[in-house]
């Protein structure tokens, strides 16, 4: 993990970047405030980031995701906060979509968890990967930080598809975001998310619909915008599984501002 | 003041732009041989001149007078070439100096404080020898010599000798080198864990013979008996660049050479490959081809965060947490523009070079040579570096570490060059260790 921060006074703009959190770079961009300001709020954000890491991140054989998932089956873990909360926000968004959304891929229900963070299994098999939502879930964090701290101009990227964008660029009226694989599209957020998932060149194939076991190798992407970060995470990928009931559904259930579908790179 | 030239003000303004404070210890770490002509020094000289004398003034010599011509405290008095039309050439750019056909003739010229040394790599050695017995102080290009006793003998003498010598090894006084040796130095690029260097170009190093009784004499760089080859011609530069950045010395040498394009009876191969391997298990793997050059020039210090590409001043990391659309967001911010912010959108790519960003070791523009041309390229340290041996011509003042680096980058070549001729795995010849050498 390595960072960086700058800042230009004349036009009060910071930003800081960390590279690997959740196995990508968050970019942080604060204007219109002091430099001491932001880079404590930045000093905030970066540790809390780094403790987030260190539980969800399935990829470190000593985080608490990890030691869950080699955890035998019957034994009993007991779970930090925020994996208590995130698990709990994940087990909701699992309800509400119908078991698409699934930190589990499919094996929720061979989970035992109590709100009280005790957690196991009763199948060898179960393991955890928090993908599909970490990324928001962080997100959310920092609009709730941005907010307490009374900023109003940001703009964070993570790994450019989980994007939250508070008020405005310092020389516009909002913040415009444009996807490489089509540039004839501006996204013009403000007060706003974003998140992108799918497969853009199709040989990928990192969603797996919980219900069938299938792997999802169509070259299809979703947009979603959203007030809510973590709506906007959960949902792009499971629009990417849903079938067309199911999707008409969710985009009136959930808080979605905007919604686009990106078919073998074509806009619907 | 005002009617200095080019290179002295380049040279005090070189040396500044690397940080330096008189009495400040900060450059002198990365590259120590600057001390012999810091700002103040060549302040102390005032309006005295070097005297010069120039042995072989065939292409890189003619080169050399052209960068002579620009350094106020040089005087090129003397000429001396075997080939009347490279003796003539080098007249016409310097029409006042004496000429000799015979070096040992220019070296009994009392009134000559230095000479440069710029004939076929064969005759280094002794030509160097005699003048510093003639007690000239020399200026000899690269390589050393063509035999590692001949290396051992010069590196002797050096140590019993009060005259400066130089090898013209331009990268250890080319500001992006230094640089970005002081970057690697201070941990930029984590630890060094291997360097790779290569040299392509696609030419044939022929040179036309007026008559074919001269081929062997304008043709040496491809005969044995005066040239170690692509080795020695090309690789000695590179080599250097990797003893400076780890200050180390490889203990296994291992290679295959072969002559694969230029089959035109030449002796020395068109093509080579040799990895040298250090004590902990680094290695230097290195490549030149000329009948191709696609890849070009390259020294690229490998380090577990990132990369140093030194031929073109730039270094990538491994980690960079700069993403591209970030970067126009933040230079757009910065000039008051308001434009979308790209973003690359959910894909998995297979980590390619191309999606590393290049970052420069120094502001502003610098020359980057592409390795093409046989005789040298503009800015590229060797005018500074003949500047600094004029001013030692002067003082008396030798330029540290100039010789051991020589010593150490020729040894490898040679070392190279026998491993491909006997296809072994040789091991660093204890007899031609020196102390300045780390294993
Ligand atoms: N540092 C660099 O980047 C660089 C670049 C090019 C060449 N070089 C080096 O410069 C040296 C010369 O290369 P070049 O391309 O100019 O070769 P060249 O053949 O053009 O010039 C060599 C000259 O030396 C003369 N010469 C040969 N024997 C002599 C003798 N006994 N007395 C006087 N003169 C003699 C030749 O007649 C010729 O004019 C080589 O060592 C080469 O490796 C270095």
């Amino acid at each position: 993990m390595s960072e960086k921060e700058e800042y230009w006074p004349e036009h009060r703009v910071f930003h800081a970047a960390a590279s690997n959190v959740m196995g990508t770079v968050l970019d942080f961009v604060v204007c219109g405030e002091s430099e001491e300001k932001v880079s404590e709020l930045w000093k905030t954000l970066y540790s809390r980031a780094r403790v987030l890491d260190s539980c969800l991140n399935r990829f470190k054989p000593d985080s608490e995701v990890s030691r869950f998932n080699s955890l035998p089956e019957g034994a009993v873990m007991e779970c930090s906060r925020d994996l208590s909360e995130i698990l709990a926000v994940s087990l909701d968004y699992n309800r509400r979509t119908g078991g698409l959304f699934d930190v589990t891929k499919g094996k929720a229900a061979q989970l035992s968890f109590d709100r009280g963070h005790l957690i196991s299994k009763f199948s060898p098999g179960v393991s955890l990967d928090f993908g599909g939502i970490a990324k928001g879930y962080l997100l959310a964090l920092v609009k709730e930080m941005l907010g307490q701290g009374g900023v109003a101009d940001a703009f964070v990227n993570f790994g450019c598809s989980s994007i939250l964008a508070m008020g405005h660029h310092p020389f516009g009226d909002c913040w415009k975001v444009s996807p490489e694989f089509d540039r004839t599209v501006e996204f013009n957020l403000r007060d706003t998310s974003l998140s992108l998932s799918g497969n853009q060149d199709g040989y990928c194939g990192s969603i797996v619909n919980p219900l069938t076991g299938e792997r999802m190798m169509d070259a299809l992407v979703r947009v979603v915008e959203s007030e809510d970060p973590l709506e906007a995470e959960v949902l792009s990928t499971v629009l990417c599984i849903s079938d067309s009931q199911s999707s008409e559904r969710f985009l009136k259930e959930f808080r979605i501002t905007n919604y686009y579908t990106y078919d073998r790179g074509k806009r619907n | 003041m005002t009617e200095e030239k080019g290179i002295d003000v380049g040279l005090r303004q070189f040396i500044k732009n690397l940080g330096y404070v008189a009495g400040g210890a900060t450059l002198l770490a990365s590259a120590p041989w600057l001390t012999s002509c810091t700002p103040e020094k060549l302040e102390e000289i005032g309006k005295q001149k070097a005297r010069i004398g120039l042995i072989g003034s065939g292409s890189r010599g003619q080169y050399h007078i052209h960068n002579l011509l620009q350094i106020p405290h040089a005087e090129l008095v003397a000429i001396c070439d075997i080939y009347q039309p490279n003796l003539d050439a080098a007249l016409a750019l310097c029409p006042g100096a004496k000429t000799f056909s015979d070096y040992h003739k220019l070296l009994e010229d009392k009134d000559i404080d230095g000479v440069i040394i710029a004939t076929p790599l064969s005759f280094h050695a002794s030509m160097t020898l005699d003048a510093l017995a003639a007690g000239k102080h020399v200026f000899c290009e690269k390589a050393m010599a063509l035999t590692l006793d001949d290396c051992k003998r010069v590196y002797q003498e050096y140590q019993n000798t009060d005259r400066a010598l130089f090898y013209c090894m331009q990268r250890m006084y080319d500001e992006k080198y230094i640089k970005a040796m002081k970057m690697i130095q201070d941990g930029l690029i984590g630890d060094v864990v291997g360097m790779r260097c290569h040299w392509f170009r696609n030419a044939d190093w022929r040179r036309e013979v007026p008559s074919p009784e001269y081929e062997r004499m304008i043709n040496w760089r491809l005969y044995k008996e005066y040239s170690g080859g692509l080795m020695t011609e090309l690789g000695s530069h590179q080599l250097e660049v990797c003893n400076w950045a780890i200050h180390k010395m490889p203990t296994y040498i291992t290679g295959l050479g072969d002559i694969v394009f230029w089959k035109d009876s030449r002796e020395v191969y068109d093509s080579v490959s040799v990895t040298y391997g250090y004590a902990d298990g680094r290695k230097i793997t290195y490549e030149s081809l000329i009948s191709n050059k696609f890849n070009g020039m390259e020294e690229q210090i490998l380090g577990s965060m990132g990369t140093m590409d030194l031929s073109r001043g730039v270094y990538y990391l491994e980690d960079d947490n700069m993403v591209p659309g970030m970067r126009k967001l933040m230079d757009e911010i910065k000039t008051g523009v308001f434009a979308s912010i790209p973003t690359a959108g959910p894909s998995w790519r297979p980590e390619l070079r191309s999606a590393y960003v290049p970052h420069p070791v120094m502001e502003g523009g610098f020359g980057v040579t592409s390795g093409e041309s046989m005789i040298g390229a503009v800015k590229d340290g060797s005018d500074v570096i003949l500047s600094a041996f004029c001013q030692s011509c002067i003082t008396g003042e030798k330029a540290k570490d100039v010789v051991e680096e020589a010593y150490c980058s020729t040894a490898l070549c040679l070392l190279g060059n026998e491993a491909m001729d006997r296809k072994m795995v040789l091991t660093f010849p204890d007899e031609y260790k020196i102390p300045y050498m780390k294993f």
